[in-house]
């Protein structure tokens, strides 16, 4: 009862949250409009963590498995792209090395910015 | 025999106990090559191929996992709340990150799609290939993609991310878990996360934050340069 209540209270937050994509001319997926609005509901307090929790962790903890149909779906478009899946993976594994090292020194480099900063901070004390 | 290969618990029963002896097999092996995704969908697709399954009768179990992806991705607002202390305490690093992460991921795609020669359908199709499921497919979509290639270049580069870029961190000097689990979040969604959980309770808290916020970030990047080059 406990995880069907709870995943009615997302499933809520679905739909609202397509709603709100129609509205604003599907500028942005509903998808991610949903989870803006069960984080400000979190914030402020309307939706509680334990309303929502156990079923979250058990959909968080197997996003991975939720890729399995994504995935056998390359059976059947295989033939219109096999001319370009070395290129495609070639792309894949090239931009994916990219975001990582480009994530990594972006936060290296801010972190470090801000150490000198609170030290300078320190010194005119 | 035929009959047991239309239906669906049949298909369903074997998705997840493929991903199950998957996920046993990596924590045996413990190799990270061994992704239990990539397993399970070996397993699952040679049944199909042997038993001639179509992808529309699989999909009557398959909708059904789908199904989840999008409670899942509205799911992701429950870490951010969780480690909104460690959100705020690092928000500039984390935000810069997400973001420099998810425009280097959209250039660099650009970049290297027009250096090997791919067509603008697919080029289009894989630019948000690092952001999860639903939300990478809705953008390829409203770019005028093909979802089946996004999906598809999306497991890819989950399954990538998971099995190089732990030891591909390392190897360029990453040490902090925050700067870890992010940067594994922001360039390889929830497959990455997956390993990123193994790797320690704080690095899977920050992939887990980085599919929300690069996922929101790159919805938010794409729909800009939508309206900018329609």
């Amino acid at each position: 009862m406990k995880y069907l209540k709870q995943l009615g209270v997302l499933l809520a937050c679905c739909v609202a949250g397509e709603a709100l994509s129609i509205l604003l001319q599907r500028r942005l997926p509903g998808n991610v409009l949903g989870m803006i609005l069960l984080l400000a509901c979190l914030i402020s307090g309307v939706i509680k963590t334990t309303h929502v929790a156990d079923t979250a962790d058990f959909l968080l903890q197997n996003m991975a498995f939720l890729f399995l149909p994504a995935c056998l779906g390359v059976l059947d478009i295989f033939a219109d792209i096999k001319s370009e899946v070395l290129a495609i993976l070639a792309v894949c594994v090239l931009t994916t090395l990219c975001t990582a090292a480009a994530t990594a020194l972006t936060v290296h480099i801010v972190l470090k910015f801000q150490h000198r900063q609170s030290e300078e901070a320190f010194d005119h004390d | 025999m035929t009959d047991l290969f239309s239906n669906a618990a049949f298909w369903m029963a074997l998705s997840i106990g493929a991903y199950v002896l998957g996920q046993r097999i990596q924590r045996r092996m413990n190799s990270p090559v061994l992704n239990p995704l990539l397993i399970a969908a070996i397993l699952v697709g040679a049944v199909m191929v042997f038993s001639h399954t179509s992808l529309d009768t699989y999909n009557q179990a398959g909708a059904l996992i789908s199904f989840f992806l999008t409670p899942a991705t509205v799911a992701l607002a429950v870490p951010i709340y969780r480690k909104l202390d460690v959100l705020r305490h690092n928000l500039i690093p984390i935000l810069a990150g997400a973001s420099i992460g998810s425009l280097v991921s959209i250039l660099s795609v650009l970049g290297f799609s027009r250096l090997f020669g791919l067509s603008d359908v697919t080029t289009r199709s894989l630019v948000p290939k690092s952001v999860t499921t639903p939300i990478g497919v809705a953008l390829s979509e409203m770019l005028g993609g093909l979802a089946p290639v996004t999906a598809i270049a999306i497991v890819i580069t989950g399954i990538i991310g998971a099995i190089v870029l732990p030891t591909f961190l390392k190897c360029i000097g990453v040490r902090n878990p925050v700067q870890m689990g992010l940067s594994i979040g922001t360039a390889a969604h929830a497959v990455g996360t997956s390993r990123a959980i193994e790797l320690g309770e704080t690095e899977g808290a920050m992939s887990g934050l980085a599919i929300g916020i690069a996922g929101l970030l790159t919805a938010v990047f794409v729909s800009i340069g939508a309206v900018f080059f329609a």
